[in-house]
């Protein structure tokens, strides 16, 4: 197994936001929060108003944990992860799935790369990377809706619904996430071109596992998301 | 003939309740009371309803009535759910805050 040498510097002012609703079972939240300190120091998970023990597990683990007494949704649950990190002195934020889908030696590699080549935001792509175990609609449906937000944003991306970002403190204060629920990956997109930041695509593994697939996004949750966008716009 | 008598009678009542409230949401009782007022001049006088419409280029009175309530009441649909996002982002505001102030500390934190 790698272990990655935590360099100090990143050490003290990298936090991971873990959003978690529900994620209890088989210890998942436990596992992910663990294997995420191996590789980072603070990290926090937001519990969306889970019903079981993921507050406690994730505390256990190491995490921070801050909670929503009712559900909002996991946009709203980023927002709060990436509050709470800026006022905790965060200079780079990584927003980390919590399922277990994601890995955090490619989290440690972006935070890296944005250190170095000084940019605002590094995104994770499936497709650059590999989606190990991705079933084929499930895969459809991602090009579809990555098509559509590439047109809608007018960003080159290859993968516009990644959960694995990682973005510099000038970002994270910058993006406002108004969407509670999962038009927030697009949301957050639209402000990355609204306010010119440097971005870079990096290629991470995604792993489908049979929990994380249960847990997967619905179909209809598309048709929510068209709905969230426009009503949102008409708002301004 | 009788549906006058049942209609001018409901929308009596609509008034008397719509009066209590005012103190309450003065805005939507007066707008109550004064629709209602005008409903019954429409229920007891049916004829004017066509006269109006009339002006409008509409056949009848009770067309332009439809009319009218289907696009009112599109409208009001539109801004309740509208009313509804802002309630939910004020219900976000306040979760957040609740869920920040309360913040847990790791035990082995270093």
């Amino acid at each position: 197994m790698r272990h990655h040498k935590i360099n100090n510097l990143a050490d003290k002012t990298a936090w991971v936001v873990i959003p978690a609703f529900n994620e209890a079972g088989e210890d998942t939240v436990s596992r992910t929060v663990l294997s995420v300190k191996r590789c980072f120091r603070n990290v926090v998970v937001v519990d969306d108003g889970s019903s079981d023990e993921t507050s406690a597990l994730a505390l256990a683990a190491g995490a921070y944990v801050c909670r929503h007494p009712v559900n909002l949704g996991q946009g709203a649950s980023l927002a709060t992860g990436i509050a709470f990190a800026l006022a905790r002195g965060a200079d780079a934020i990584v927003t980390f799935d919590a399922d277990g889908q994601h890995s955090p030696h490619d989290a440690f590699d972006m935070l890296g790369l944005l250190r170095r080549e000084r940019l605002d935001i590094v995104l994770g792509s499936r497709f650059l990377g590999s989606a190990l175990g991705i079933p084929f609609h499930r895969q459809m449906f991602l090009r579809a809706a990555t098509l559509f937000t590439i047109a809608a944003t007018g960003l080159p991306l290859t993968d516009t619904h990644n959960g694995l970002r990682v973005l510099s403190r000038n970002a994270a204060a910058l993006i406002r996430i108004s969407q509670n629920h999962m038009a927030h990956a697009s949301e957050i997109l639209h402000q990355i071109a609204a306010h010119h930041l440097a971005f870079r695509e990096y290629p991470v593994t995604i792993e489908y596992t049979q929990y994380s697939m249960q847990k997967g996004h619905r179909l209809t949750g598309a048709v929510r998301i068209l709905g969230d966008i426009f009503f949102r716009k008409l708002m301004r | 003939m009788i549906i006058k008598f049942v209609l001018v009678g409901l929308l009596a009542g609509l008034v008397i309740y719509a009066l209590t409230q005012v103190k309450r949401v003065p805005v939507v009782s007066t707008l109550t009371i004064a629709a209602a007022m005008a409903a019954t001049v429409l229920v007891v006088f049916p004829e004017i309803s066509t006269q109006i419409a009339v002006v409008f280029g509409v056949g009848r009175g009770a067309d332009l009535i439809f009319y009218l309530f289907i696009i009112l009441t599109f409208m009001t649909i539109f801004f309740l759910y509208l009313k509804i996002i802002r309630l939910e982002d004020i219900m976000t505001q306040i979760v957040r805050a609740c869920a920040l102030s309360n913040y847990r500390a790791p035990e082995n934190d270093q």
